[in-house]
């Protein structure tokens, strides 16, 4: 028997997965564990919980998902090139990097009591392609890797095939679309690293009218590649802010943080404007990667990785206009997904076979009903258990409520597949307005996505689901505004199609039969700035903490008492 | 003891024929090493962490 | 506390000194919570989850509530707090000696502000922070109560809690000497980083940065 842990973290969203004699048996965020969204600190608690779930006192091998020492070097290569403008970064970086990130693979196998010749490394872009393509079910694929930045490279297309992934081109640092989007959600007023989404969605309010500006911020050339004008840009001399005072001479001054959006004025419009565009260039880029990587591939289907591959409205126009017949986004696409990709290339490496196709993503710890059955109790809740949970769930949809859904294992990234959800009739936009308000306390034009069951969704989407609307990975027009909670402003909804089999499609099913349709809202299990709920303490505390009408953890239903 | 495996990686990172080119760029290291070992660790948080460090 | 009572005057004297108190006090709640909600995961009996679970949604109120404030008085959403672990570094009554200690100053401090608050005429911040003061000393009495029944005796908890007041001192102690360590290795690194001319040269040269896509 061989057990491998994958390892990524120290820059954001650490997270630890574990690969047995060609299983992925557990993948697992820090955050999850340690309730500090993104958390980046070596991931010892999700490692743990890993090789609990395994069975496994010791991994035969630990893998972190990049080369320590190529990043010191490019930390200090960019440095030296940025001289003299990065005297302010130069004594922290380097005081980073030498105090705590060159030492990883040491503080894993002391933190893990492992040798530390069984403590190995991978480049952070072949964990990414590897995290994507032997999740996917394709024997060949183009494989494209895009996000901020790895040792060095910050985009790569790769070819796999039966004999294993191999490079076929790559964009150095600082050209990094990661981190254009970075510097633009920057801009746009949102916290780097977690808004991101946030500047997608207001995308939709917006038209991409100042895509001509950006021109001059990214240039795109005819092979696929793309450069950024760095004059534009502050990430690479300044740890602080992403953009210049350059590119708010071109777009207008950036957008106050503190305050409130409303659509509804035309200045937040035009902030929506350099959303729309920002998004459109992004478009523009990926689709020549993707081209480019189809013309020197020659294969049919594409895998996407890295932070910029959650970009579902990208990933559908990819999936349309890229010449690929099949696209596959596995759900932890950003740096957690390098955890994947890193154990599964040690364990391949050590002779196991190539696992079987990522089927779901519930990877990730149980839950235990007893304990949130005790906690809620003793919390003071009202608490039944129901003999046909799924049948108690429709009909309380069906009434309107919105609801905690906590079953089985948790998700692994950032989607909420139908083991950590709210849940909510997907036909009133007044549904989608209460949960944003009370819940998600999130800014109003965020958009929630569809759970519909496999097969039925061409009865309210444009095109049939594929091997990314599994994952929630892609985005599907909308034929009308039957499902208006679920509908973002430009008609488009991340479709999330499941598997009539599973338990979520059973629910599924009973939802249909008390409602007539098997679709539900589904939003992940979080208040605004947590991570998504993993244990039952974690789920009773959110029920506790938001305006939801009941938490259903399995067969235990947790209610407020009437006051 | 075992850190010396990592001292020994980085030693050869920067001494393989690639590179070796930038090999004095450990004498920078090494400076920066002895004022850390002066001066003690150290840890930062910034949003643009990721880029630069 | 004398002391918040000492300094009331200055941090509560104009919005953005207030604004930047109430971040920190935001700041502060948010870490308890998530020091809290790590004990919660980790002690080994059931009761004392429920009670450490509570705790924390009580912190996690505050802390929205204070954020909320600090939003009222002109500042931007407050730096999330980060855990100390506590629980798995000092043990479940090194952890429960170090919250009620915490508890007993936090009221302390908040009554005091809430006391300026109210002479300085805004009874709004008052209200909330005798609130959670009331809070804080229902977390005392809860968290005193266990550290006898975990230590076995009210000597056994008195002992807890002058070892956790003795460890915040050398934590404190130990920040202080980071902080002028840090000062230290900036100016020192600062200072290599201009000697490094030459090396910047040889970067150049020997390294330019590639543009555009690199084949392998």
């Amino acid at each position: 028997m061989s057990a491998v842990l994958g390892i990524s973290g120290g820059y954001h969203d650490a997270a630890a997965a574990l690969v047995v004699d060609g299983v992925v048996v557990a993948a697992l965020q820090e955050e999850r564990l340690s309730r500090v969204k993104n958390d980046p600190s070596p991931p010892l608690r999700a490692a743990r919980a890993c090789l609990s779930i395994g069975g496994i006192a010791a991994p035969d091998r630990v893998v972190f998902y990049e080369n320590p020492y190529a990043r010191i070097e490019r930390v200090l290569v960019s440095l030296l090139r940025g001289f003299p403008r990065t005297f302010r970064q130069f004594p922290r970086a380097i005081g980073a990097q030498l105090g705590s990130k060159l030492w990883i693979l040491d503080d894993l196998a002391e933190g893990l009591g492992v040798p530390r010749a069984k403590v190995t490394f991978v480049a952070h872009h072949e964990a990414h392609a590897a995290s994507a393509f032997y999740a996917s079910p394709y024997p060949r694929a183009a494989v494209l890797t895009v996000d901020g930045v790895g040792e060095e490279a910050a985009t790569a297309i790769w070819h796999g095939t039966e004999q294993g992934l191999r490079e076929v081109a790559h964009v150095d640092y600082p050209c990094s679309l990661g981190l254009l989007y970075a510097a633009f959600t920057a801009y746009l007023g949102f916290a780097v690293n977690e808004g991101e989404y946030k500047v997608m969605g207001l995308a939709a309010w917006g038209s991409p009218r100042r895509r001509e500006e950006l021109a001059k911020v990214v240039q795109l050339s005819s092979d696929g590649g793309y450069e950024l004008d760095l004059s534009y840009f502050a990430f690479h001399t300044d740890t602080e802010l992403g953009f210049s005072s350059k590119l708010e001479a071109l777009l207008g001054p950036r957008r106050p943080a503190e305050r409130p959006w409303d659509l509804e004025t035309a200045e937040d419009r035009a902030y929506a404007d350099v959303a729309a565009s920002l998004q459109a260039l992004l478009e523009d880029a990926l689709l020549g990667l993707a081209r480019t990587a189809r013309k020197r591939t020659e294969e049919e289907c594409l895998c996407l990785a890295g932070g910029v591959a959650l970009n579902a409205v990208a990933n559908a126009r990819i999936a349309r206009e890229a010449g690929f017949s099949r696209v596959f986004v596995q759900p932890a696409a950003g740096d957690a997904g390098g955890a994947l990709g890193a154990a599964i290339l040690g364990a391949m490496k050590d002779g196991a076979p190539r696992p079987a196709p990522m089927r779901d993503a519930a990877l990730g710890v149980a839950v235990d009903a007893g304990e949130a059955n005790m906690l809620a109790s003793a919390l003071g809740f009202a608490v039944k258990r129901v003999d046909d949970r799924d049948a108690e769930v429709a009909g309380r949809l069906s009434r309107g409520e919105v609801i905690a859904f906590v079953d089985g294992r948790c998700e692994f990234g950032p989607r909420a597949l139908g083991q950590r959800s709210i849940l909510a009739d997907p036909r009133a936009a007044a549904t989608r307005e209460r949960i944003n308000r009370a819940v998600k306390r999130r800014e109003p034009f965020r958009p929630f996505a569809p759970s519909a069951l496999a097969g039925t969704e061409l009865r309210w989407y444009d095109e049939p689901g594929d091997d990314m609307t599994r994952f929630m990975t892609t985005v599907r027009r909308a034929k009308d505004t039957t499902l208006g909670a679920v509908t973002h402003v430009d008609g488009t909804a991340r479709l999330h199609t499941v598997d009539p089999e599973s338990r979520f499609g059973a629910l599924l099913s009973a939802v249909e039969r008390e409602s007539g349709i098997p679709v539900v809202l589904n939003t992940s299990l979080n208040g605004a700035g947590e991570p998504i709920c993993a244990t039952a303490a974690d789920a009773v505390a959110f029920f506790a903490a938001h305006a939801v009408d009941a938490l259903v953890v399995e067969d235990v239903v947790v209610t407020r008492r009437p006051s | 003891m075992s850190r010396l495996r990592t001292v020994a990686g980085l030693l050869g990172h920067f001494l393989h024929r690639q590179r070796f080119f930038l090999a004095p760029l450990l004498l920078v290291l090494l400076a920066a090493a002895v004022l850390l070992v002066l001066t003690g660790g150290l840890s930062y948080v910034a949003p643009f962490v990721y880029a630069i460090f | 506390m004398r002391l918040a009572s000492l300094l009331a005057p200055f941090t509560l004297g104009s919005p953005r000194r207030r604004a930047r108190l109430l971040a920190a006090f935001a700041r502060a709640e948010h870490a308890s919570m998530l020091d809290l909600r790590l004990a919660a995961a980790a002690t080994p009996s059931p009761a004392r989850q429920a009670a450490y679970l509570s705790h924390a949604l009580d912190e996690e109120r505050h802390a929205r509530t204070f954020a909320a404030a600090a939003r009222e008085n002109g500042g931007s959403d407050p730096v999330l707090g980060d855990a100390e672990d506590l629980f798995a570094r000092r043990g479940e009554l090194g952890f429960l000696a170090f919250v009620h200690h915490g508890e007993s100053r936090g009221r302390r401090q908040f009554a005091a502000l809430a006391t300026r608050a109210e002479r300085l005429g805004d009874a709004r911040l008052a209200t909330t922070l005798t609130a959670i003061a009331t809070d804080e000393a229902q977390h005392e009495s809860y968290t005193g109560a266990l550290l006898v029944e975990l230590s076995g005796s009210e000597a056994g908890a008195r002992k807890a809690l002058r070892r956790a007041r003795a460890w915040e001192a050398w934590r404190t102690f130990r920040r202080v000497g980071r902080a002028m360590a840090g000062v230290v290795w900036t100016v020192s690194m600062t200072l290599l980083y201009f000697a490094l001319l030459p090396f910047v040269l040889l970067v150049l040269v020997a390294r330019p940065a590639r543009r555009g896509l690199v084949p392998r």
